[in-house]
């Protein structure tokens, strides 16, 4: 017990770790640019996919499937807290004539930083489950979870658009 | 009197032989916003300009995760211009404070010297108001200002 406790821990550490930059970027991308539609599938590919794709073994891929399978709440989630930053600060540091990449690292992840360490911990949380469950994880409670999130998420988009 | 500044958006263009212009209208904000963010050319004394520009944008307020300090200090100004234009400005006493825990008039104090720091050029000040007072532009800037009183001509939008 004790083992697969530590196990699932370091997986979902490791995981976590090679999510959460990848998460970070799309996150930013869906919340700032008008993305293709595929992309976004693409990011959200491992949730509809069947839970025995991911059935990994070896540590290698308990690591991969963890991942895979925490890259679209993690994304959502960084999306989330770069639209509740709004694009408002970003036109101010534009203004005040930083390039787009100080604008990302001076005004955008310092404000959206409480939203992205949540995605980190939710990230660890889903990756860490995946892994105690040895990759077999069931779709549809994840299903039910990303729908409430996705309707939040709409909502948030109607609102900044608004 | 020789053109001392120009802006041009689409088919219109305005100019001004004057270094203090007020800009009136309800597209005035939306013309100052894309002069600050480089999607409306100006040009001052002939030269294009681009960021950064001195920019006070309508709602007044600084960064908020940055200290009054970090904010007037955005754009790399010295620490004596900083502390110079915070003592002007009233704000010594909270230089080391963050700008969200800051009263609103505070704030837009902030905001004014963030702007007035970042640019001797050009000052785009999105409602100037009961901030006119504080205003003490060297030589040389060109200030277009919402509800400016001080203003020697005005485009109207």
């Amino acid at each position: 017990m004790l083992a697969e406790i530590v196990t699932a821990t370091w997986v979902g550490i490791v995981a976590t770790t090679l999510v959460l930059p990848v998460a970070v970027g799309l996150g930013w991308l869906l919340a700032r640019r008008r993305l293709p539609a595929w992309l976004e599938v693409v990011a959200w590919l491992p949730v509809v996919l069947p839970p025995g794709a991911f059935a990994a073994s070896g540590p290698g891929g308990q690591v991969l499937a963890a991942a895979l399978l925490a890259l679209p709440l993690c994304t959502l989630v960084c999306q989330g807290a770069f639209l509740r930053v709004g694009a408002r600060w970003g036109h101010v540091a534009t203004a005040l004539g930083d390039t787009p990449r100080e604008r990302f690292s001076r005004v955008d992840l310092p404000l959206a930083m409480p939203g992205l360490l949540a995605a980190a911990a939710l990230g660890f949380a889903r990756a860490a489950t995946v892994a105690a469950a040895g990759g077999l994880v069931l779709a549809i409670p994840a299903l039910i979870v990303f729908g409430s999130l996705r309707h939040a998420h709409d909502e948030a988009l109607e609102a900044a658009d608004g | 009197m020789a053109e001392r500044v120009k802006v041009w958006s689409g088919r219109r263009e305005w100019t001004a032989e004057v270094d203090r212009v007020e800009l009136w209208g309800p597209d005035a904000t939306r013309l100052l916003e894309g002069i600050a963010l480089g999607r409306v050319p100006v040009s001052v004394d002939g030269a294009a300009l681009s960021p950064p520009f001195g920019w006070l944008p309508p709602d007044r307020l600084p960064f908020p995760h940055l200290s009054a300090r970090e904010n007037l200090g955005y754009t790399g100004a010295s620490r004596a211009r900083v502390d110079a234009v915070a003592e002007r400005l009233g704000l010594t006493e909270v230089l080391d404070r963050r700008s969200r825990s800051l009263d609103r008039a505070q704030r837009e104090r902030v905001a004014l010297g963030r702007a007035v720091l970042a640019s001797d050029r050009l000052w785009l000040l999105d409602g100037v108001g009961a901030l006119a007072p504080l205003l003490d532009p060297p030589p040389g800037v060109v200030i277009l200002a919402r509800d400016f009183a001080g203003a020697a001509t005005r485009w109207d939008f």
